[in-house]
């Protein structure tokens, strides 16, 4: 059986979602050694959790691009103009559910970044990483299935 | 060390960049196409490597691909891949610098898109699907490796441009392969270099290069020389000879300016072309030979067909659909300073320099020291152990603005000498206040560069103009001054040697000999001819 084409809305979606946040989450963190000390890794965790996107006069926080890109993904049916993405969301779901519960202890480690311990920073900083990987393989995923989709007779 | 740019509309890569990857130097954030333009006009250096992004979240009066009355969506998307506009717009100046664009290729919303991308030269995705420090960096090192890797082999200068590496991938070809090679271009512009230095060694071959340079050898000899002779076969043969043909076996023959070769020497090339085997003059017996033929003229081959001066049929026979075309080096202005780095280091190997060198480093202080090239940059503050030559941004642009109809010969003596008398100056005074820095004075250059005058007739006769340097040998002033002489002669009497000889020798019959000394002084007849007004 074949699996039809997912929307092109759906797949920009997912595009935009994994190069706003899931390039970003990570950038500094990924980049340190797995006994990094505690002051090096929540310096890396606040250039990459608090300053996610940082431009010269513009500033997103991880979670902020989580509500702006990756929340809307998982409410069915609100992408704006497409109605028939909302069927396809299920597409998804092995993924983003994951991605979703990481980014909400995310945004609960953000306020007490300064304070927290090097346990909470040490799974601040996996869940990071996580959320690049899952958000890679979940563009990887579709982007294939829109390949093959195209590839077949 | 090499000089990237980062074009980014964020600050992130950048100072990620600047942390992982500490002996390179980051310029940017350069924020839109206007940045990237702004820069690369007026350059601060030359860059090795562009990082670009593909998104650039920017405000729209700054987005390339936008028409008409573009909504939301058509800004979304304009910023979406913003980085393949920019890309494809610094392309049209920019054919060769390399490119990273700072996402993996199957982010890119069009297959078609990523494969164009893909296919091109000198831009490449990241390897990895995220920006990691150390994949970015060891991919960086890659492709700085594999720019530098074609730059140069040995005395061989290519330059990263794209048609410099093209020819030096088909000689690759053509070197291994068993069909002869025509290599034209301009004098001055490496064909004998490359038989030299590349062609023949790539070639694999396990006999000798053998060269024959048909613009000195007298003609009525060109045959003996190339295809051997038996005793008594011509007046003054008193030997059996082999000739470059049999000594070139299982090697290389090289025959420079193969257009002076006559008529009758032309036939009998032909046919050892077709059967591999040389015939010596005067000789019946055939010798198998195999040799790879490489043939340069820096008259169009060609043109000389179809003016009845070459036969057709040999020139069919030396493979001229694969003839290389090797440019001037006007044409080759992109890889200005990457060459002078190498002329200098060139030169400084060289011996007369090196000892000048040497000696000037031991009176500063600064024996040991390997002198860096520096080009159109600022000098930085001193720093223990390091040395400069410096060209200065006027020097630069004086050597830039120069037309170079000698070429890379031209080039390579010019930054010799410059660097030989700035040396040799340099030893005369007491070192200055930063003797770790030798400077190209503009004022030496431009001589240089004007310093090959012409003659005027006037009254009586002509007068020469010499300008004596220290260190020219009394050869080069002489040789200079029959130049001069030779030219004006040769165009009073409309290029006809035996006038010539008449008046130089005193005998019409030593044309002949009046033609070798114009190929010894390097002044090239045949180009001679074609300035002569009708
Ligand atoms: N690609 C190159 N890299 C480095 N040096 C070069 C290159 N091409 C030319 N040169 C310099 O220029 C000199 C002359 O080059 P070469 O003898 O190969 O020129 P040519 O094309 O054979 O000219 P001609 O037609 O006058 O014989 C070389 O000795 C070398 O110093
Ligand atoms: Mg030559």
């Amino acid at each position: 059986m074949s699996i039809p084409m997912p929307p092109k809305g759906l797949l920009d979606q997912v595009r935009r979602l994994k190069h706003d946040l899931g390039k970003y989450i990570s950038l500094n963190t990924r980049w340190l050694p797995a006994d990094a000390r505690p002051q090096a890794l929540r310096e890396a965790l606040r250039c990459d959790l608090l300053e996610t996107r940082k431009a010269d006069h513009r500033l997103e926080n991880a979670w902020q691009i989580w509500e702006r890109l990756g929340l809307p993904l998982l409410e069915a049916g609100t992408i704006a103009g497409d109605e028939s993405v909302a069927r396809w969301q299920s597409l998804l779901e092995p993924e983003l559910a994951r991605v979703a519960t990481h980014m909400e202890s995310i945004r609960q480690l953000i306020p007490l970044l300064d304070m927290a311990s090097p346990g909470q920073l040490r799974r601040g900083a996996q869940a990071a990483i996580a959320v690049s990987r899952l958000l890679a393989r979940l563009q990887k995923r579709i982007h294939l299935q829109v390949i093959q989709q195209e590839d077949s007779p | 060390m090499a000089e990237i740019l980062v074009v980014d509309d964020l600050d992130r890569t950048l100072e990620l960049c600047r942390k992982a990857m500490p002996q390179h130097r980051f310029h940017g954030p350069l924020r839109s196409w206007a940045g990237l333009r702004a820069w690369l006009s007026a350059p601060k250096t030359s860059p090795d490597l562009v990082l670009l992004d593909v998104h650039f979240d920017i405000p729209s009066e700054h987005l390339l691909g936008l028409t008409g009355e573009p909504g939301p969506e058509d800004l979304e998307r304009a910023r979406r891949r913003q980085g393949l506009e920019i890309l494809a717009r610094m392309r049209r100046s920019y054919p060769n610098l390399p490119v990273i664009l700072m996402t993996s290729r199957d982010d890119l919303p069009l297959e078609e898109e990523a494969r164009a991308l893909d296919a091109q030269e000198y831009t490449y995705f990241l390897d990895d699907d995220y920006v990691d420090a150390h994949a970015l960096a060891a991919q960086v090192h890659g492709v700085l490796q594999a720019g530098r890797g074609a730059e140069t082999d040995g005395p061989v200068f290519w330059g990263r441009s794209l048609g410099m590496r093209r020819i030096r991938q088909r000689l690759l070809v053509l070197s291994r392969g068993r069909l002869p090679i025509i290599l034209a271009g301009p004098t001055g512009s490496g064909k004998s270099l490359l038989v030299k230095h590349f062609i023949h060694e790539r070639s694999r071959r396990k006999g000798a290069l053998v060269t024959m340079d048909l613009a000195t050898l007298p003609r009525d000899l060109m045959a003996a020389h190339l295809f051997g002779s038996m005793r008594g076969a011509y007046t003054g043969s008193v030997a059996d000879r082999k000739g470059a043909f049999e000594a070139a076996d299982h090697g290389t023959l090289f025959l420079d300016e193969v257009g002076n070769l006559p008529e009758e020497a032309q036939r009998m090339l032909l046919t050892v072309l077709q059967d591999g085997r040389v015939t010596r003059l005067g000789d019946t017996r055939e010798r198998l030979v195999d040799v790879k033929l490489v043939v340069a003229s820096n008259e169009n081959l060609a043109r000389l067909v179809s003016e009845g001066r070459f036969r057709a049929d040999l020139f069919m026979r030396l493979n001229p659909a694969c003839t290389v075309e090797l440019p001037p080096l006007r044409e080759r202005m992109d890889d200005f300073e990457a060459l002078l780095h190498f002329c200098v280091e060139r030169a400084l190997e060289s011996s007369y320099p090196a000892e000048l060198l040497a000696d000037y480093l031991q009176q500063a202080g600064l024996q040991g020291s390997v002198p860096r090239t520096l080009a159109g940059e600022k000098v930085p503050p001193r720093e223990p152990g390091s040395t400069w030559v410096f060209f200065s941004r006027q020097v630069v642009r004086q050597l830039r603005a120069h037309s170079w109809p000698g070429n890379l010969r031209e080039f390579s003596m010019t930054v010799e000498n410059a660097l030989t008398f700035t040396l040799a100056e340099l030893a005369a005074v007491a070192p200055g206040r930063r003797p770790d820095v030798i400077q190209v004075r503009p004022k030496l250059v431009h001589e240089l560069l004007t310093a090959v005058g012409g003659g005027s007739p006037g009254p009586g006769g002509w007068t020469v103009s010499v300008r004596i340097r220290p260190f020219d040998s009394l050869n080069q002033l002489s040789q200079s001054v029959e130049r001069q002489y030779f030219l004006e002669l040769f165009k009073r009497e409309r290029g006809d040697f035996s006038a010539m000889a008449r008046v130089l020798l005193g005998d019409a019959a030593l044309a002949r000999k009046v033609q070798l000394r114009f190929n010894q002084l390097g002044l090239k007849v045949r180009e001679l001819r074609r300035s002569l007004v009708p």
